[in-house]
């Protein structure tokens, strides 16, 4: 057991139709550490964050969440262990028919019994955490798209959860909210104790600013893993030109 | 020769992906049938969807099934009048409304309102992630966004059916007695000695039944759209067809079994 953390992916395989899109991925997410998968667009980072969550079932290959093996589990099963596992998705999958408040507060109204006062003050205090105003009666098409993935973010902490995944936390940001958002994911992962974060991104920069642990996708499987400082060292032509996001490298479409 | 396997592998490949689509909503309907058996019960979110179908088909109920009376009233007139029996016509046009007509135009309308918007909400949903996310909070999806829609459209129906007969039979009172000049006491006579309490309970067991196969078709093909914004219309589409083409087989196989 000792070999397997909070999350553990085994000879991962799954196809859509003909897309095979996992090939046999092997993915060991390090405990209380805050990981990073990278990775081409279409090389199926958010088809792995799915497998994390049960969403999507492996055609092949197993999945551990915790120590307890989940391939085989019943949606019951997979509903307890969801509630501890905080998640935000790439558009930040808000629902546009609920305001902020019903949104951020889904999570609490759904599993918890908490006062309507009290919840106005959880849902007050996360928005702020996540650097957003009172925009409680706002609704999800009046947003920008990084206000929304911020309000996602912060639905995605309601239940303070022990698992974090943030698929694509900053894309389509401006640097200076990008950057609150490096630190916030940062800072979520140092002050919850025991906090394991998993973050999908195509920000090279936020990746080696943050990154304790990296994956590196390719085709299938994991190319590379390793610490940000293996990662700058190695002497591996795809990496190097992921690293650069250069044109000159053995992937044919440039990255980024 | 080679034309003939052809076309059989062409009728193999329908039958099967038909039979597959079949399986598939009766997995999905043991699904919704479970969570509505099962808590949590959402009271609110079906208030909230009875409004919805209530408010979004109401209107135009009480428009279609007043010149609908009218109509069938003026029709039946032109033939009762032939054999002095105009104090028929509310009989029949009470008839008809109550055991088919009523049922099967509620069904339609509500199909073209309620059940259109409910395919083209989930179905934004899932091309949206938003269910993805229902289902990543460990919320089942099904029990929140399909069965109070469900239980709120079986509840939904009879209601409007039932309303779709009165506003009918006033139509064709309004009809009867300004146009053929029926007298009121021999129209509500004659209605009461033809149509009886069971017609007007077989038609409104008739709309419960509509309520359910509207709203799980409309569900069910929200809930697998997908592809964009190109998929949440096709899922409309199909919601729509299927639902209309649903609720005529529907009707002729429980009419099989009220007759
Ligand atoms: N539910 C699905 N049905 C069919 N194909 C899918 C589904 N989900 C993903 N795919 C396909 O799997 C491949 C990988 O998709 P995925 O969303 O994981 O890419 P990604 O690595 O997250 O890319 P990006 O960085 O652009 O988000 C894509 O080719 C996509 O079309
Ligand atoms: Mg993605």
């Amino acid at each position: 057991m000792s070999e397997k953390g909070l999350v553990s992916l085994i000879n991962l395989r799954k196809t859509f139709g003909k897309n095979k899109v996992l090939r046999g991925l092997d993915l060991n997410v390090p405990n209380k550490k805050l990981s990073f998968i990278i990775g081409r667009s279409g090389e199926g980072k958010s088809v792995t964050l799915k497998h994390i969550i049960g969403i999507l079932k492996p055609d092949e290959g197993e999945v551990w969440i915790n120590g307890v093996p989940m391939h085989n589990a019943d949606e019951r099963a997979w509903e307890k262990i969801r509630q501890q596992i905080g998640t935000l998705f790439q558009d930040g999958a808000l629902f546009d028919s609920l305001n902020v408040f019903d949104n951020i507060s889904f999570p609490i109204q759904n599993h918890t019994k908490m006062s309507l006062s009290k919840m106005k003050e959880e849902v007050k205090n996360l928005l702020s955490i996540v650097g957003l105003p009172s925009i409680e009666e706002k609704f999800p098409p009046e947003l920008s798209i990084g206000e929304r993935k911020r309000v996602g973010l912060a639905r995605a902490l309601a239940l303070k959860p022990k698992l974090l995944l943030y698929d694509e936390p900053t894309t389509s940001m401006d640097p200076l909210v990008a950057d609150l958002i490096d630190n916030l994911i940062l800072n979520t992962q140092q002050k919850l104790e025991g906090m394991t974060s998993v973050v999908i991104s195509h920000d090279i920069t936020s990746v080696m600013n943050i990154a304790e642990y990296i994956f590196f996708l390719h085709e299938g499987k994991v190319y590379f893993e390793g610490t940000p400082e293996a990662f700058c060292s190695s002497k591996d032509e795809l990496v190097k030109q992921f690293l650069t996001g250069g044109r000159n490298g053995p992937l044919a479409v440039p990255i980024v | 020769m080679k034309k003939i396997f052809l076309l059989i592998e062409f009728l193999g490949n329908i039958v099967l992906s038909t039979l597959g689509g079949l399986g598939r909503f009766i997995l999905f309907l043991r699904e919704v049938l479970r969570w509505t058996i099962s808590p949590p019960f959402r009271i609110g979110l079906i208030f909230k969807q009875l409004e919805f179908v209530g408010n979004k088909s109401s209107l135009i109920i009480f428009i279609a099934a007043f010149f609908v009376g009218a109509v069938l009233g003026l029709q039946l007139g032109v033939i009762f009048r032939l054999f002095s029996a105009e104090g028929l016509m509310g009989a029949a046009t009470g008839k008809s409304l109550a055991l088919e007509l009523g049922p099967v135009m509620c069904g339609f309308i509500v199909i073209g309102r309620a059940g259109a918007a409910m395919a083209a909400e989930i179905a934004t949903m899932r091309v949206n992630e938003q269910i993805d996310a229902i289902e990543a909070m460990g919320v089942n999806p099904v029990s929140y966004l399909v069965v109070p829609r469900v239980i709120a459209s079986v509840i939904m129906m009879p209601i409007l059916a039932g309303i779709f007969l009165f506003v009918g039979v006033v139509g064709c009172y309004i009809v009867a007695i300004f146009y053929y000049r029926v007298d009121t006491m021999v129209f509500f006579q004659q209605l009461q000695w033809i149509v009886w309490w069971s017609d007007v309970v077989k038609g409104l067991v008739k709309a419960t039944f509509f309520g359910f196969i509207f709203a799980t078709i409309a569900c069910y093909k929200g809930f697998n759209a997908k592809g964009g914004a190109k998929g949440v219309g096709e899922a409309t589409t199909r919601a729509v067809v299927v639902g209309l083409l649903s609720i005529l087989v529907g009707d002729f196989i429980i009419t099989l079994f009220q007759i």
